[in-house]
């Protein structure tokens, strides 16, 4: 892949532009809370747009278009039963106690809700998760330049981590969050002329159809078998493990996408802003999933005269990952190369700054003010806040190269995640709407589901993975044995935690108001005009998405 | 600034597909409709929307 000057002055105004943010956005910074949490001043739109943004990260998109060309159209199960359930019951039922609380961040509604220790224990997790998938995104990137466009893999990281750490040093969150704006437009705008022309180019949707297996355009219909279907997963598995226990650990719980709907300027505001935001991220597969099936479609046999490939890795099997660069290099000519490769880079950038800037925040507020220093002036909070940006990518950048001397450490990485995400949505909702959970129950608790997780990973195997302890189990697909995993940690965390519970004493009614949905005053929206009512949107949305299921049965 | 951005990657497309004589309509589509959401986004920026 070629690029020509005009390829390269759009990726040079990119970077002007989300620096000049940094830039414009600093004047507006006076305090620990302008730089960490915007103080709840960002408007309802850009809220949204940043809370769906910040997921679109390299994993999202490029991870998204090869799992379209591997499993096909089944892909959408992470959008129409994963995220849009998720995403509503977070605005429904979560926020009020996320907002109204006050805490600045999630581990800081733990040490309300529950006691520090467990507030300690999810802050340290989120911190370190969030800054090594800072670093792989960060190596991903670069990676991704080095094999399509031949440029150094040194200069890319250090240019690319420089530019993210300029505007998030500068304007911290806000900067962040309205980058994360101008990053969704340029991937959506950037992407949609390539899955409109590859679509044209393979004949339509029903050409597609007649090209490929009926397993690879039907969501449901094959999924009442495992062995029919690409996934290798029974609709059960998928229903619990991922539109349940993944879904809404991540939805609900992940502090990288929760502070975009905790920084909104009201509480309809921040209940508004999941519930807006599933509008977009239910027609995101036809930006991130469609050009997989696409793909595919397009190297059978009719359609081999289009001169489309995916690459072939070393072993013989095709190089998925590509499925999106290999695309953009076939269809896109010079000029729009650039609008391509820059959205490529804005959606590596958008990761990665949000997890800086999600990082930043709970280091400062949850681990070093609540442990280490406290009740000093605010002004040493903001200096810690900028010097933890600068650290955070520092280390992103130390991560980059070790995932790339040791690239295992990616795997590793993700099932460690993995271990740790998976139970974390049973303590949130024993906590929110069970008063006698407490604090010994949740901690323990999670510490017992996160094992639970290692347990079922060591004692079944899927794709040569896991097994370490013993492969008692085989499962047909990572994918398939990655829900597993997460679905017996949710419920080993969720009735250790009962049962904990129930032996310790639960914290008095007084300390719980505000944070457990039974004592707490719910917000009313009746008076209010139909876009501003929680309940309708909410059910709206979820209509939508029930059709959409339908349609691609 | 996001109308700005769309603005002015529009106008190094147009120049582009007409400095190289590009017959590819599809560079042409896109600039196009960069011109109409940056033109949309700021209009909307300055009337307050």
């Amino acid at each position: 892949m070629n690029l020509t000057t005009a390829d390269y002055l759009i990726i040079i105004i990119y970077f002007l532009f989300v620096i000049a943010v940094g830039f414009i956005i600093k004047k507006k910074i006076r305090s620990s809370n302008d730089f960490l949490s915007s103080s709840r001043s960002i408007p309802l739109w850009i809220t949204s747009l940043a809370f769906i943004s910040a997921n679109l990260g390299a994993q999202e998109v490029i991870g998204m278009v090869a799992s379209g060309a591997k499993y096909g159209i089944m892909t959408v199960h992470f959008y129409w039963v994963g995220a849009i359930f998720a995403m509503v019951f977070l605005g429904v039922f979560m926020m009020p106690f996320y907002y109204g609380s006050r805490a600045r961040s999630v581990p800081e509604y733990l040490s309300l809700r529950f006691d520090e220790k467990t507030r300690g224990l999810n802050a340290i997790s989120f911190a370190v998760m969030t800054v090594f998938s800072s670093g792989i995104s960060l190596y991903a990137l670069a990676k991704m330049l080095e094999i399509i466009l031949h440029w150094d893999f040194d200069v890319s990281i250090w240019i690319a981590a420089g530019i993210v750490m300029i505007y998030t040093f500068l304007g911290g969150l806000t900067s962040a969050v309205y980058n994360e704006v101008l990053q969704f437009f340029l991937i959506v705008l950037g992407l949609s002329p390539l899955v409109i022309v590859a679509l044209q180019d393979a004949g339509g949707w029903e050409n597609i159809k007649q090209q490929l297996a009926p397993n690879m355009t039907h969501a449901w219909k094959y999924m009442g078998d495992p062995d029919s279907n690409p996934m290798g997963l029974h609709f059960m598995s998928l229903i619990f493990g991922l539109g349940f226990v993944m879904s809404f650990g991540y939805w609900c719980t992940d502090f990288l996408v929760v502070q975009r709907a905790m920084i909104a300027r009201n509480m309809n505001e921040a209940q508004r802003t999941p519930i807006v935001a599933a509008v977009p991220k239910m027609l995101m597969p036809l930006i991130v999933v469609l050009p997989g099936v696409i793909a595919i479609a397009l190297m059978q046999p009719a359609l081999l005269d289009k001169g489309f490939r995916i690459p072939v890795e070393a072993d013989g099997q095709l190089n998925y990952t590509m499925t999106l660069p290999s695309l953009i290099a076939h269809y896109y000519p010079s000029g729009l190369l650039g609008v391509g490769i820059t959205a490529l880079m804005a959606s590596f950038m958008s990761g990665m700054a949000g997890n800086v800037t999600a990082f930043n925040a709970v280091f400062t507020y949850d681990i070093y003010q609540a442990y280490f220093v406290r009740k000093r002036s605010d002004k040493h909070y903001l200096v810690v806040g900028k010097f933890i940006t600068i650290a955070g990518i520092l280390i992103s950048i130390l991560t980059a190269y070790i995932a790339k001397g040791f690239n295992n450490i990616n795997d590793f990485l993700q099932l460690v995640f993995g271990f740790v995400n998976g139970p974390l949505f049973a303590t949130f909702l024993l906590g929110m709407f069970w008063k006698r959970t407490t604090g010994h129950g949740a901690f323990w608790g999670l510490l017992l589901g996160t094992l639970g997780a290692a347990a079922t990973h060591g004692l079944t195997i899927a794709e040569g993975k896991g097994g370490w302890i013993a492969p008692l189990y085989e499962i047909k697909s990572g994918m398939g044995q990655a829900f597993i995993v997460a679905g017996i940690s949710w419920i080993v965390n969720f009735f250790s935690t009962i049962v904990i519970s129930l032996v310790t004493k639960p914290k008095p009614e007084e300390e719980l108001r505000g944070l457990v949905y039974s004592l707490t005053e719910k917000p009313s929206y009746r008076s209010s005009k139909w876009y501003e009512r929680i309940v309708p949107l909410a059910v709206a949305l979820l209509l939508a998405t029930i059709i959409l299921n339908v349609i691609f049965f | 600034m996001i109308g700005t951005f769309f603005t002015v990657i529009a106008i190094v497309l147009f120049v582009n597909f007409f400095a190289t004589a590009s017959n590819d309509m599809l560079s042409l589509y896109t600039a196009s409709s960069f011109m109409l959401f940056g033109l949309l986004m700021m209009f909307a920026g300055k009337k307050k929307i």
